[in-house]
C-alpha cells in the first residue's frame, strides 16, 4: 500500500546519474565528502571569544576554521513575526533585539533560523551553531539582510580582510565593507584577472550552480554582547546609509 | 581505494572491506542517515547497520555504483528508525516535513486494492525523475532523496526559499499525476 513512507523509500529508485547530479549540486565530492565553499570575509569575522553562548561543547573544541556552511540542526525555520523572538532566542542561545524598521524605509519582513557549522581543513565539523537572518523589505529595493551568529572561540585560516572604513558608533566599532562578488559554477577556473582582483582585495569568488554572475555588496559588521551582526545591502545605498542602519541596530540593544 | 576494489574485498570476504567502506563512505552515509533521523547516535547506528547489510548482500550482489547502493541501504534503515521513533507522535525535522509534502502526491492510497512491490514504486520514481528538467531533478532529489532542507537547496540554487517551495510544489503535482496515470495510487 502506498503511503508517504513507502514513497520516501521509493526514492531509492532514483537513477545513479540523478543522485550524482544532486550530490554535485549539494557539494558532495565523488567520495561523498562535503565540499565547503571558500572561506569568505564574513567567516573570518567570527573570531573572538564567547564560548559560553555555545554551551559546554564549545570549551572542548579546538582547531582552525577553514570554512563555514549549512549544517543540519533541529528547530530551524522561517518566521513572519517578531513576536516569535522569545522562542527563537531559546533555540539559538543568544538575545536578538532587532529594530522593527529603519529610518530609511526598510521594514521587517521575516526572520529565519539556520543551522551552520565551522569546518576544519578536512571538512570535519569543529562546532555547530545557529545563525539568524532577519530580512527587511522596501518597495523597489532588494531586501536588506541583518545576519547574526555567535562569535566563536576559534582561530581562522587566511588573512583578515581590511574594512573599507571603520567608525565608532555609541562605543561599538562598526566595520564597513564594499565588496565585489563573482558567483561561478563549481568547475570554474580562475582567470588571471580574477587572481589579480583577489590579490587587490574586496573581490571574492564563490562557487554555485549555473552561469557566472557578479554582484556588488555592502556590509556593516560589528559585535555586540558576543554576537556578530552583519548588515548586507545589495542596493548600493552607500556607506552613510549602512552606518546609519548599524547605529539603529545598536540603539535597539539599549 | 576505487569502488570496484572495495566491492572485490566484500566478495573475497576480506575483513578490510568494511573499514575501507567506512573510510570512503562513512561520512556520506552518516549525512544521509542524520538528515533523516536528526540524531547522531541513531545515524551512527544506521551507518554500522549499513556495513552489516552490505556484508550480507555482497556476494551475491555486485553494485555498479557503490554510493547509490550504500545510500539506499542507509536511507531504508534511517527511515525505519525515524518511523519507529515517531510511531506515536510526529516529530519535527526535515523527514516529517518531507513526508507531509509527499502525502500530497498520494490519492486514495488506503483504498488501493492492489499492493505494489517496493521495487515497482522505485522503478516508477526513477523514471519520473528522469523525465524532469535538470533544475527540477536537483531540487527534487536533494529534497526527497537526501532530505536536504529548503534553506540549503535555496542557498545552493542562489534563489529564495519561496522559489524552491514553488519548484517542489510543481514537481509534486507532476508526481501525483504520474502515479495516478501509472495506476500506482
Amino acid at each position: 500500500m502506498l503511503d508517504s513512507y513507502t514513497l520516501l523509500k521509493a526514492m531509492n529508485g532514483i537513477h545513479d546519474e540523478h543522485i550524482s547530479l544532486a550530490m554535485v549540486f549539494l557539494g558532495y565530492d565523488e567520495a561523498g565528502r562535503r565540499r565547503r565553499r571558500r572561506l569568505v570575509w564574513r567567516t573570518v569575522l567570527i573570531a573572538a571569544a564567547v564560548a559560553g553562548l555555545l554551551g559546554a561543547a564549545a570549551y572542548a573544541i579546538s582547531g582552525i576554521i577553514h570554512s563555514t556552511g549549512t549544517y543540519p540542526m533541529d528547530n530551524t525555520g522561517e518566521y513572519r513575526s517578531l513576536g516569535e523572538l522569545p522562542g527563537i532566542e531559546k533555540t539559538v542561545g543568544y538575545d536578538i533585539t532587532p529594530p522593527e524598521s529603519f529610518a530609511n524605509g526598510y521594514v521587517f519582513e521575516k526572520i529565519s533560523v539556520k543551522g551552520e557549522a565551522a569546518f576544519d581543513e578536512n571538512n570535519d565539523v569543529l562546532v555547530g551553531f545557529y545563525g539568524v537572518n532577519i530580512e527587511y523589505a522596501k518597495a523597489g529595493a532588494q531586501n536588506i539582510v541583518l545576519s547574526l551568529a555567535p562569535v566563536l572561540e576559534l582561530p581562522t585560516a587566511g588573512e583578515h580582510p581590511e574594512p573599507t572604513e571603520t567608525r565608532k558608533l555609541d562605543g561599538v566599532e562598526v566595520r564597513y565593507f564594499r565588496d565585489h562578488y563573482k558567483i561561478v559554477p563549481e568547475d570554474y577556473e580562475k582567470t588571471e584577472a580574477d587572481l589579480m582582483a583577489e590579490a587587490a582585495g574586496h573581490f571574492y569568488i564563490t562557487y554555485g550552480p549555473g552561469t557566472a554572475e557578479e554582484h556588488d555588496y555592502e556590509f556593516a559588521a560589528f559585535v555586540l554582547n558576543g554576537v556578530e551582526y552583519v548588515l548586507m545591502d545589495a542596493n548600493g545605498d552607500g556607506e552613510e546609509a549602512l552606518f546609519q542602519m548599524a547605529s539603529e541596530v545598536i540603539a535597539a540593544q539599549h | 581505494m576505487e569502488d570496484a576494489a572495495i566491492v572485490e574485498l566484500y566478495w573475497q570476504r576480506s575483513d578490510t572491506a568494511i573499514s575501507e567502506t567506512d573510510k570512503k563512505y562513512g561520512r556520506y552515509c552518516h549525512t544521509i542517515a542524520y538528515n533523516i533521523c536528526a540524531d547522531h547516535e541513531d545515524a551512527e547506528e544506521c551507518v554500522n547497520d549499513t556495513w552489516f547489510k552490505a556484508w550480507n548482500l555482497m556476494p551475491d550482489k555486485r553494485p555498479a555504483a557503490l554510493p547509490g547502493f550504500l545510500g539506499a541501504i542507509t536511507r531504508n534503515l534511517a527511515i525505519n528508525v525515524f518511523r519507529s521513533r515517531h510511531r506515536k507522535k510526529r516529530g519535527g525535522g526535515e523527514t516529517a516535513l518531507a513526508l507531509d509534502e509527499l502525502s500530497e502526491c498520494i490519492v486514495g492510497s488506503m483504498d488501493v486494492a492492489r499492493e505494489y512491490e517496493q521495487k515497482e514504486f522505485e522503478s516508477a520514481i526513477g523514471d519520473f525523475v528522469a523525465s524532469l528538467n535538470e533544475t527540477e531533478q536537483k531540487v527534487f532529489v536533494s529534497r526527497y532523496y537526501f532530505l536536504s532542507s529548503i534553506e540549503e537547496i535555496a542557498d545552493r540554487l542562489h534563489c529564495t526559499q519561496g522559489k524552491v517551495k514553488s519548484i517542489l510544489f510543481r514537481v509534486r503535482g507532476k508526481l501525483r499525476i504520474y502515479l495516478q496515470e501509472e495506476g500506482l495510487c
